[in-house]
């Protein structure tokens, strides 16, 4: 049979090659693409240790736990995985060291889990962590000193803040509304820099109320510096301290070692004389001065006049140990420095001088609470200024004067209605100062004594009264 | 001037680039000379100028095309080709 043939052009033919064929270390996988890629692929990208976000795929489970568990035709989200996963599968995907998102785990862990994988290394975004875990997880993420922000904590209780916040950690203050005043004062120290914004969530008790919004302060600063002092603020001795007992030493890392040498003449710091001090050693350089109050008193305020240094105030419910900071003061020679802090409640009070090189002096100290007048005195008070002069007449007939002393303040507060609680106050102040002078605030510090303070009740429970002061 | 016999394909082309397994269609062209009548075609696969596998036989007299499954199993590479051969009769003869 006859025939005519052609021979077409050499031609190409290729093998249809799983798409794995074409995934190098380079490639890019999406994750909705990854479910739909067939078992095989998966292998072949894993053989090659090609590196694959794990958000992506849970590559980090192995083909066979994907075939066991999975089927091509799942449709996964990552976001919702991990509320169907089983607790055993998250464990598995932890136990080969999967860098995970937790955003993808959330919620749906129990905190048991929490305990048992995390460890130093794994990376915990703490805005994934939120509300639902107890506070033992925190605990136990705190103990590996992980990185909490503050603003997680509205969840802890004030309690966990307590124990486990130190100095070194960061806090904000507007993670403050539920950290209460104990709380602060236990993270505070005078090293601690706050601002002023922070302080809307203290206690008006610790920063005092004459600090307004645009003041700028330093905590440090805070103890020792004076603010606005309102006028007629009584400074008095309210806590008996004229009549304690004293010792006499220095306080080291919190405890009292006596030491009769380095205070001398303590009685001069009670004597209600200025000119009479009491002398801190120069020999050492700490040298402080205990009063046991007998019992514990509370103590808002430290008043002193000496000629220059520093002091640390110290307060203790127990005479050899246990001193804490109250406060600090750096007084100026010859003049009165008064320095408030939040209420102490100690039995003992212990004043320091610091980093001595010299002899240093206090010609007087006061302690205890600030009276303030809960009412303003009435119309026709006076303040005034009294010349102590001497009128004499010579023999022709002519008058003269001569200024005996120093002219001195006079301070008329006339009060013609006043409550039984104030009545008390002003009885309280006559009480404990009738015999000593005391410092009363009215646009200046003054060192003043009271006359005697008499009561009149006008109507049922209420009185009327004057009170006269005079430095 | 008689007018002689003649097939030739079309496609595969020398850039032609086919996936196994697929479908694909290969054509041609024919001539028929006088007194001829074709009677059918054959189609062979060749690789490396040697006979392969049969791709199809007794086709159509007035075909001009096959559609071909590509079978799976071949290798991957250029150097395939296709093998037409169209037979006749010659009527004057």
């Amino acid at each position: 049979m006859p025939f005519v043939d052609d021979l077409s052009p050499n031609f190409s033919i290729f093998v249809d090659v799983p798409e794995t064929k074409s995934f190098t270390q380079g490639d890019s996988i999406s994750v909705s693409e990854s479910f739909s890629k067939s078992v095989s692929t998966w292998k072949f990208v894993l053989s090659v240790a090609t590196s694959l976000s794990l958000i992506d795929s849970g590559l980090s489970r192995t083909v066979t736990d994907f075939r066991s568990n999975y089927t091509n035709s799942d449709s996964l989200t990552l976001t919702d995985s991990g509320l169907s996963r089983s607790t055993d599968t998250w464990r598995y995907i932890f136990s080969v060291s999967a860098g995970l998102g937790l955003t993808d785990s959330g919620l749906t862990r129990a905190t048991v889990e929490w305990r048992k994988e995390l460890t130093k290394s794994d990376s915990l975004g703490l805005t994934d962590s939120g509300l639902s875990k107890a506070i033992d997880t925190w605990r136990h993420i705190i103990n590996y000193n992980m990185s909490l922000a503050v603003s997680d904590s509205l969840s802890r209780a004030t309690p966990e803040w307590r124990k486990q916040l130190t100095k070194t950690d960061s806090v904000s203050v507007s993670d403050g509304l539920d950290v209460d005043v104990e709380t602060i004062i236990h993270i505070f120290s005078p090293s601690d820099s706050v601002t002023v914004s922070e302080s809307l969530s203290k206690a008006v008790q610790a920063w005092f109320h004459t600090i307004t919004l645009s003041d700028s302060l330093a905590v440090s600063d805070s103890l020792s510096v004076q603010i606005n002092i309102d006028n007629d603020t009584y400074f008095y001795d309210t806590g008996g301290l004229s009549s304690k007992s004293r010792l006499t030493g220095y306080i080291s890392s919190g405890s009292f070692v006596s030491d009769t040498t380095r205070v001398s003449n303590s009685d001069n710091l009670v004597d209600s004389n200025t000119n009479s001090p009491c002398t801190f050693s120069g020999s050492n350089s700490e040298a402080c001065i205990v009063f046991d109050m007998t019992a514990q008193t509370e103590v808002n305020y430290m008043a002193l006049y000496g000629s220059g240094g520093s002091i640390y105030f110290y307060g203790s419910n127990s005479q050899g140990s246990g001193y804490s900071l109250i406060g600090t003061a750096s007084i100026g020679v010859s003049e009165w420095n008064i320095n408030r802090f939040f209420t102490a409640n100690y039995r003992y009070y212990a004043i320091q001088m610091e980093g001595l090189s010299s002899n240093a002096t206090l010609g007087e100290v006061l302690i205890g609470k600030t009276f303030l007048p809960e009412i303003k005195y009435d119309l026709g008070s006076s303040s005034s200024v009294q010349a102590l002069l001497e009128s004499n007449e010579s023999y022709n007939g002519t008058e003269y004067v001569n200024q005996v002393g120093d002219a001195v303040n006079l301070y008329e507060r006339q009060y013609g209605n006043i409550s039984p609680t104030l009545k008390n106050d002003f009885e309280n102040l006559w009480i404990k100062s009738n015999d000593k002078k005391f410092l009363y605030y009215f646009d200046g510090i003054n060192y003043v004594s009271v006359s005697p303070i008499s009561m009149s009740e006008i109507a049922h429970n209420r009185y009327s009264t004057s009170v006269s002061l005079r430095t | 001037m008689p007018v002689s016999s003649s097939v030739t394909i079309t496609s595969p082309n020398s850039v032609a680039n086919w996936e196994s397994p697929s479908t694909h269609t290969i054509t041609w062209t024919k001539q028929v000379g006088d007194d001829h009548t074709v009677l059918n075609f054959v189609l062979q696969l060749y690789k490396d100028g040697s006979y392969n596998s049969a791709i199809a036989s007794g086709i159509s007299a007035s075909a001009t095309s096959y559609s071909w499954s590509i079978p799976s199993g071949l290798s991957d590479d250029d150097d395939y080709q296709v093998y037409i051969k169209m037979n006749y009769s010659d009527d004057g003869e």
